[in-house]
């Protein structure tokens, strides 16, 4: 897992619904694909490209496969969240007070 | 920061919008002219800085939009995009909107559809 591969994955509007419903806990396959409006085998191509992101863990119980959010798979962009979610309200500050300085 | 802006977070998306006391025109000059961009954005013209963020003005449409490369080499595989909208409002002001994040940002159509938190907030 690295950076890229992880913002590549987050990327796509469908892989981010599939890591919100895990939000909730765990779910099987047929769970995951409820609501989401797309086939098993695209679902699946979703889920492996977040596997291999390590966004999500899967866990075999029998026949069935649970898929749950993986605990540190966002770690890098909860880094450069945490860094921009600071750095731009400071730049707009600045920028507001650039403005009054400025000549018209 | 003020209680006015506010700032979203999208877990590859950070926004920051706001109302402006000053001319679309004004701020046009401030998010276009390397001196001024200079003085606010903490972050050299591309190629020039070695250390820290870099950006390089992509896109300008004339007081309503600008779009800047964004690179930092902390992060290289980061969301490459900073854009800026301005919407004209009366008195003089302008609603500033700042958006960092993927190239072809598809993040309002899940915006749109979702009441949930943040997933970065929730996660």
């Amino acid at each position: 897992m690295n950076e890229s591969d992880v913002f590549r994955a987050l990327a796509d509007p469908t892989r981010r619904a599939v890591l919100e419903r895990l939000l909730d806990g765990e779910k099987n396959a047929t769970e995951l694909r409820e609501g989401l409006g797309i086939s098993q085998p695209a679902v699946s191509q979703h889920v492996a490209v977040l596997r291999s992101a390590g966004l999500i863990a899967e866990k075999k119980n029998g026949r069935h496969v649970h898929y749950s959010l993986a605990p540190d798979g966002l770690a890098p962009v909860f880094d450069w969240l945490t860094r921009y979610r600071a750095f731009w309200p400071a730049r707009v500050e600045r920028l507001k007070t650039l403005l009054k300085e400025m000549d018209q | 920061m003020t209680p006015m802006d506010e700032v979203r977070t999208e877990p590859d998306e950070v926004v920051v919008e706001c109302e402006m006391e000053a001319s679309p025109e004004k701020l046009w000059r401030a998010l276009t002219e390397e001196a001024f961009l200079s003085d606010w954005l903490d972050a050299s013209p591309s190629d020039e800085g070695m250390e820290g963020p870099s950006y390089r003005l992509i896109e300008a449409e004339p007081y309503s939009r600008v779009c800047y490369a964004w690179h930092d080499p902390d992060h290289p595989d980061a969301p490459p995009t900073v854009t800026i909208e301005l919407e004209r409002l009366p008195a003089g002001r302008t609603w500033f909107r700042l958006t960092h994040g993927p190239v072809a940002s598809a993040n309002h159509v899940v915006a749109a559809n979702t009441n949930r938190p943040p997933l970065a907030m929730a996660a």
